[in-house]
């Protein structure tokens, strides 16, 4: 047995530094029994571009899975005619979807392309160990890293870049999913897709065109130029929107890369049936809009009813629509009209007019051809008297007593129905007898209708409510009146 | 016409290469003085990747100078450290000679174990030799050594060993034990120094074990 | 013809060789990005000289002609990887694809080593390197100023598969040395000691027992991610290691500390 001469203080801190050691190499290397037997069954596992997912394993035992992942930085459009430099994995933003099985031995590789200016490493969340295996993958340009983990949890987990400064990193587009499954496998479905939301930070304006740079200032301040789905405004519309038919049930693995924002994802027209949200275990039913973590992911679960193109945005709603956060699912098949019929009436709302003026124009399109008939003009005045006239003179033309006098019935009309022109274009003030009853209120001037208008309105009037019928009125006689007196100041014509 | 192109050509280089040297004149380059920062290869059967294509000067403790690839022939363990080390380099040394003890006496006489100093201005011969005495080790086959401030950088950047000294000289670094074969091409690491690695123990005997006694080469 | 063609190529070299001066830098007292602690003092950098340009294709040329154990193939695995030089046409040729004038890359630390060794230098330290790049065309110590950070972040989000400019092209700064930005990343001497963990969101939380003294790990001024970039980009370089956008250039005369 070695005895160094030590000092009792150095002792003490050398029994310390001992425990700490033991329980570090305990961990990591404990004598005899160390991790689980590695399973000797090794598949290379299928990693696929965006939207695109890998099949289901289906598989039914741990296997050792080896995964090959090459970081390219490359200049891409990230809007038409925009150009900025992406840092990749797998040449793709977000980066290649790795699917494994809860149990599986992974043993990662990661290859930062010799063209490529920068060092880079991945944190994957579905990694228990130290910095999500960030600190065994730090990978200069030209080189290899490798390290292996145990996929000890199910869910759907974000990877990214952990390299300094790591926002610039991941803001640069170093971001994807890994789905670990659960043992017993998940239900089927008939479409799987990949979508992951990102915050992008350009020197230029949203838009602005030409090669666009980092900008690490509005990064810090958390001013996106563009919030993205799978990394271009193009990347999930038009020729590039996912697909799918009426009657199909369709699982989104939703990621959100960041850096910064958080995603109020939603699905215009669609309610999600399950959303595994925070991508856990438990699910929730009938959602409508789901919130995802920045580095943090969900599963959504929906069928498809009434075909149609049903947008998925970020629902903090200016990311949508001035910023890009906009993606396309388009669902074709039969329509159910039951569900959702479509536009069935297309009218005019007048509000409390709540007539057609149908009554109107045919009334109009007979003055013109000369045709107008009395029941015509009656039926037109009667449209328009219905809120003009009836506010004060009520549509029965009772008026209110004391207040504004009847039209029905009315005395004055009945022994002067041409005065009648006069008030309503010129307007009364001043004590009025009508039936026997003292008025003595304001009627405006009407002078704003025109000829025809005022000819068909008073036409109604003396043919309604029991007032003698048969009467009617000329436009030409409401012209002659109009020119023969004055308007009071402020009425018009 | 040829000529004259020639001519000016080796004038202008001249010109060239006489206003480079005017900055600093290099020395001559004599492949005799096998000290400072030269990396030649030893030999030509030297492996590629044998960390005695590094060839410089060690100085250990109670020793005359040797050069380090001198120390081809039989497998060396060999780690860097600094003799005024409160936490990490105690434990390392306490670590190999826990692995030297757990070997068996045969394989005890042909390991050699090289520690070399990071600082190379406060460990002298004496504090190492302090050192020494601390921990006391007397094997002749344990050499503590010092060396030139850019072999100490050169080994280290070969080792994979990184260090960096502090304004209180003391020394940040990484504990790392590396086993050399007897042709000097890394054969097994750890890191591992606060209890025994087995598995780095079992990389020692083999290797021993595979490795037939050569005559230690002594050429300077 | 054959001798014609080699009269031109020393002619080339010739005007290669006559560019590489030095020039002088310091001393200073440097706010080092690599703190020591918390309330530590400026380091004190000593007067050096620093190449105004980095490296070129050939000037490396004319060393591996000069020194053949320095070519590629004939240069042990220990100080060379396998994508050393491996842009010239030939251990000892640079083909049409690769310019004289360009800065030299795809070379290890030891090969940068031995070239300034040979060219009477050394390489720079770190903290000399980082003193010299601090100086922008107007400012001696640029480091906080916006613009210059902007600028050289800019660098760092071109992909490096465009082909290299020429040394010489950027605008000297204060010192009247050239390009120390923008164009390659370059050796330091002690690139092994940017003690920084392989996960950089560890900074700060120190394993004693993996870097002996690891309470002083952590990285000052982290807002300077220019300056943070060159540290992380070192440190996961091995010494034989070569990448295709790191290059070097040549310090001499006095320690840094």
């Amino acid at each position: 047995m070695i005895h160094s001469k030590v000092s009792s203080s150095s002792l003490a801190l050398l029994a310390s530094f001992c425990m700490a050691g033991a329980l570090h190499a305990a961990t990591a290397n404990p004598p005899g029994a160390r991790i689980d037997a590695v399973p000797t069954e090794t598949v290379h596992a299928v990693l696929t571009t965006p939207p695109n997912v890998p099949p289901p394993t289906m598989r039914h035992h741990p296997v050792k899975v080896i995964v090959e992942l090459e970081v390219r930085e490359l200049d891409k459009e990230i809007s038409e005619g925009v150009h900025y430099t992406f840092w990749t994995f797998g040449g793709t933003t977000p980066g290649s979807f790795i699917r494994v099985r809860q149990g599986d031995t992974v043993e990662f590789h990661l290859r930062n392309h010799p063209d490529n200016k920068m060092p880079h490493n991945i944190d994957l969340h579905g990694v228990v160990g130290p910095g999500g295996g960030a600190a065994s993958s730090f990978t200069a340009p030209g080189h290899e890293s490798q390290f292996t983990f145990k996929a000890l949890n199910q869910g759907i987990y974000v990877y990214h870049c952990a390299t300094s400064p790591v926002g610039m990193h991941i803001a640069n587009g170093m971001y994807g999913l890994m789905l670990v499954e659960p043992p017993e496998g998940q239900t089927k479905v008939d479409h799987e897709y990949y979508v992951m939301q990102g915050d992008f930070y350009t020197v230029g304006k949203y838009r602005e065109k030409g090669q666009q740079a980092f900008d690490m200032q509005k990064a810090i301040d958390e001013r996106p130029t563009y919030v993205l789905f799978n990394g271009s405004e193009g990347a999930l519309v038009g020729d590039n929107a996912l697909s799918a038919k009426v009657g199909e049930k369709v699982r989104l693995y939703i990621g959100n890369g960041g850096p910064n924002l958080v995603s109020s994802f939603h699905m215009i027209g669609e309610i999600f049936d399950r959303v595994w949200f925070e991508g856990g275990t438990h699910y929730q039913e009938n959602v409508q809009t789901t919130l995802i973590p920045a580095g943090g992911a969900a599963i959504a679960e929906f069928h498809t009813v009434v075909p149609g193109s049903f947008v998925m945005v970020d629902h903090s709603i200016f990311r949508a629509f001035n910023k890009g956060a906009l993606a396309i699912l388009k669902v074709s098949g039969p329509e159910n009209k039951l569900v959702y019929s479509g536009k069935e009436v297309d009218s005019v709302y007048l509000g409390d007019k709540s007539q057609s003026l149908a009554a109107v124009s045919q009334a109009a399109a007979s003055t013109e051809r000369g045709t107008l008939s009395l029941e015509q003009q009656i039926k037109a005045g009667e449209a328009l008297f219905t809120g003009t006239c009836s506010v004060c003179h009520q549509a029965t033309g009772q008026g209110i007593e004391g207040v504004f006098p009847p039209l029905a019935g009315s005395d004055l009309l009945a022994t002067t129905p041409k005065r009648a022109i006069q008030i309503v274009l010129n307007g009364l003030t001043g004590p009025i007898q009508v039936n026997g009853k003292n008025y003595n209120s304001v009627m405006p001037p009407m002078s704003q209708l025109n000829d025809d208008e005022l000819a068909n309105i008073l036409t109604y009037v003396t043919n309604s409510w029991g007032n003698k019928g048969g009467t009617a009125f000329s436009a030409a006689e409401i012209q002659a009146v109009r020119k023969g007196t004055a308007r009071p100041p402020g009425a018009a014509n | 016409m040829k000529w004259i192109t020639c001519a000016l050509c080796v004038s202008l280089l001249a010109v060239g290469l006489g206003g480079r040297a005017s900055a600093a004149d290099p020395p001559p380059i004599d492949h005799h003085d096998m000290s400072g920062m030269h990396n030649m290869p030893a030999l030509d059967t030297t492996p590629g990747d044998s960390l005695y294509q590094l060839d410089f000067s060690l100085e250990p403790v109670g020793n005359a100078p040797v050069r380090f690839a001198s120390l081809r022939g039989e497998p060396l363990l060999v780690t860097m450290f600094y003799s005024h080390c409160t936490s990490v380099c105690p434990l390392v040394t306490t670590q190999l000679q826990h692995m030297v003890a757990a070997l068996a006496p045969a394989d005890r006489r042909r390991l050699r174990i090289l520690m070399l100093s990071f600082d190379t201005v406060r460990d002298t011969p004496q504090a190492l030799a302090a050192f020494m005495a601390e921990h006391h080790i007397r094997d002749p086959n344990w050499l503590i050594a010092r060396a030139k401030p850019g072999d100490v950088r050169a080994l280290a950047a070969a080792l994979g060993i990184q260090y960096r000294e502090l304004p209180d000289h003391s020394f940040n670094h990484s504990a790392l034990i590396t086993l050399l074969d007897a042709q000097g091409v890394p054969r097994a690491r750890t890191q591992t120094i606060t209890a025994q690695d087995p598995e780095f123990l079992s990389s020692v005997r083999a290797l021993l074990a595979a490795e037939s006694p050569k005559p230690i080469d002594k050429t300077p | 013809m054959k001798m014609r063609a080699w009269c031109w190529l020393l002619l080339c070299l010739a005007g290669a060789c006559a560019a590489a001066e030095r020039l002088p830098i310091g001393p200073a007292e440097l706010d080092s990005v690599l703190s020591t602690g918390a309330g530590q003092p400026p380091v004190h950098v000593n007067r050096f000289v620093l190449d105004r340009l980095p490296v070129t294709n050939g000037e490396f040329l004319l060393f591996v002609r000069t020194h053949p154990q320095w070519q590629r193939g004939h240069a042990p695995t220990l100080f060379a990887d396998d994508d050393y030089l491996s842009h010239w046409a030939g251990p000892d040729a640079l083909g049409a694809a690769t310019q004289a004038d360009q800065p030299v890359t795809r070379v290890s630390w030891f090969a940068a080593r031995a070239y300034c060794e040979a060219a009477g230098g050394r390489l720079p330290d770190w903290q000399e390197w980082e003193l010299a790049a601090a100086a922008s065309e107007h400012l001696e110590d640029a480091r906080k100023d916006p613009a210059w950070r902007e600028r050289i972040l800019d660098w760092y989000s071109q992909p490096a598969s465009k082909p290299l400019a020429r040394v010489g092209l950027g605008p000297p700064d204060t010192h009247g040395v050239q390009d120390l930005h923008g164009l390659v990343w370059e050796w330091v001497e002690d690139f092994n000691s940017l003690i920084v963990s392989g996960d950089s969101r560890n900074q700060g939380d120190p394993d004693k027992l993996k870097f002996c003294g690891a309470g002083a790990l952590s990285l000052q001024g982290r807002d300077n991610f220019a300056i943070l970039m060159r540290i992380a980009f070192l440190s996961s370089l091995e010494a034989r290691s070569s990448a295709r956008s790191l290059g070097f250039r040549c310090a001499a005369a006095g320690a840094s500390r």
